[in-house]
């Protein structure tokens, strides 16, 4: 009864803590400034508990923009076996969705959920800061009740 | 028992745990504040803490997990001793020896070099490069630290000793003027310890990552972020016990100078972090070679000067 309430109190915690790692896997660099301006004090995620933190080992969300090329794969693939269990990955802009312009590019091998599972997509050219905002915080709600997610 | 409840309740583990974690707090909703955000809750410190302790640990192949764990830890228990060795109202009545500061001095130092051990022991270019700026800081700020702790306890008189109880309670028309002059190297020195800019220089995220933290994650990194509170809270305290009557008014209000000192310390803080931008390691070296070292090492022999003739 105890310790479950811990239980409880510390996955409340991972909802209210949220620590993002960004990946540019070969955007226009459009979302990656939007994502910029998700910490401005205009639309302030921080308010959430939302940090950009600078080692995957730390995040709790690896956050993607841009279509998964050649030279990109190798690195999205480490960056997502580096982070700790549970983690949740989120795919900004309508590249990473689905390759967007550069879709069939000679260098583009396919959006992102063809190599990592995906469990929040943004659509959008680019991605509106609010709506990026929405889907962290979606992501945050996934993170704390998806039980799939705490089995390790 | 009565050890027990002063080691995990007051004024340890969980004094310093609150303390020092309302204070980090604090800190980030203040520069929210000025910088027109909302900013996150008081209580973000504590969410990000339990969050790490459910996470799971991917730790580098190079150190085992008894080491991943026993580096941050170690200070861990430093710290809370640290604490112990302050004189807290309703706690130094009862306690029998004497609160040595340079023992608190040493202790400090202690999550700094697990860092550095940490950091070179992941063998991750950040972690080596942040280490390695990291010790090479260590010397200028305890340099400074060092003048102003020892111009503290000429002010108590013959036979000098390191009492944090004797300086807290140093409180004639001169002691005064000469802790007032020591307060800006006071903050400085500080704020290089804590790591927080101008001087964020070993963790410079943007250029190094996370610095020696880089490879941490899960409960070695809850460990290094509780060391980091814990040493919040023995600064915070050590400002009021330096600068404010703490120990010459009745326990209650004693422990509220404390935490209005430690506030204002952190304050000062938010603001010095918002007003100033990270500094290059050759301009930090500068800043306090010429500037600071030399000032209070003056202070220290005008205090010397005045004390003892």
């Amino acid at each position: 009864m105890f310790l479950d309430a811990i239980k409880q109190f510390l996955r409340y915690s991972q909802k209210k803590s949220l620590w993002v790692f960004h990946v540019n896997t070969g955007s226009c660099n459009g979302c990656d400034i939007e994502i910029l301006a998700l910490f401005s004090s205009k639309y302030d995620a921080e308010r959430f508990g939302i940090k950009l933190v600078g080692s995957p080992k730390h995040a709790d969300i690896l956050l993607v923009t841009g279509p998964v090329t050649t030279k990109s794969r190798d690195p999205l693939l480490r960056a997502y076996d580096m982070m700790p269990k549970p983690k949740a990955v989120v795919s900004v802009g309508v590249c990473s969705l689905s390759g967007g312009v550069f879709a069939k590019s000679y260098n583009v091998l396919g959006p992102v959920d063809n190599f990592i599972p995906v469990h929040v997509y943004i659509g959008g050219c680019s991605a509106h800061p609010n709506m990026i905002l929405e889907g962290l915080l979606r992501a945050a709600q996934i993170l704390c009740e998806e039980e799939e997610l705490w089995s390790f | 028992m009565e050890f027990l409840k002063d080691l995990f309740l007051y004024p340890g583990f969980l004094f310093g745990f609150v303390l020092g974690g309302l204070l980090e707090g604090f800190k980030r909703k203040l520069k929210a504040r000025m910088q027109l955000r909302k900013g996150p809750p008081v209580t973000q410190p504590f969410y990000d803490l339990s969050k790490l302790l459910l996470k799971n640990i991917t730790k580098p192949y190079t150190i085992s997990s008894f080491t991943y764990l026993l580096i941050p830890f170690v200070p861990t228990v430093g710290l809370l001793v640290g604490v112990l060795l302050m004189p807290y109202p309703f706690y130094q009545e009862k306690a029998s020896f004497s609160f040595d500061l340079i023992l608190i001095f040493y202790l400090t130092e202690l999550p700094l070099l697990s860092q550095i051990i940490f950091g070179y022991f992941s063998k991750s270019p950040y972690g080596m490069v942040g280490a390695a700026r990291a010790a090479q800081m260590f010397f200028y700020y305890n340099g400074v630290f060092i003048m102003v702790i020892t111009t503290l306890c000429l002010l108590e008189g013959p036979p000098y000793s390191f009492c944090l109880k004797s300086i807290a309670e140093a409180w004639d028309s001169l002691d005064v003027l000469i802790k007032i002059l020591t307060i800006p190297f006071f903050v400085f020195s500080v704020l290089a310890k804590l790591k927080l800019n101008p001087f964020s220089i070993p963790d410079a995220e943007a250029e190094i990552l996370e610095g020696p933290l880089t490879e941490a994650s899960g409960v070695a990194l809850a460990l290094f972020k509780l060391n980091y509170l814990l040493e919040l809270a023995i600064f915070g305290s050590l400002f009021a016990f330096f600068y404010l009557p703490v120990l010459k008014t009745s326990p209650q209000m004693g422990l509220s100078l404390i935490l209005l000192g430690a506030f204002f310390l952190f304050f000062m803080f938010a603001l010095v972090e918002n007003f100033t931008a990270r500094l290059r390691l050759s301009q930090f070296s500068a800043l306090y070679l010429k500037f600071l070292i030399p000032s209070a090492t003056l202070i220290l022999v005008i205090t010397w000067v005045l004390k003892t003739w």
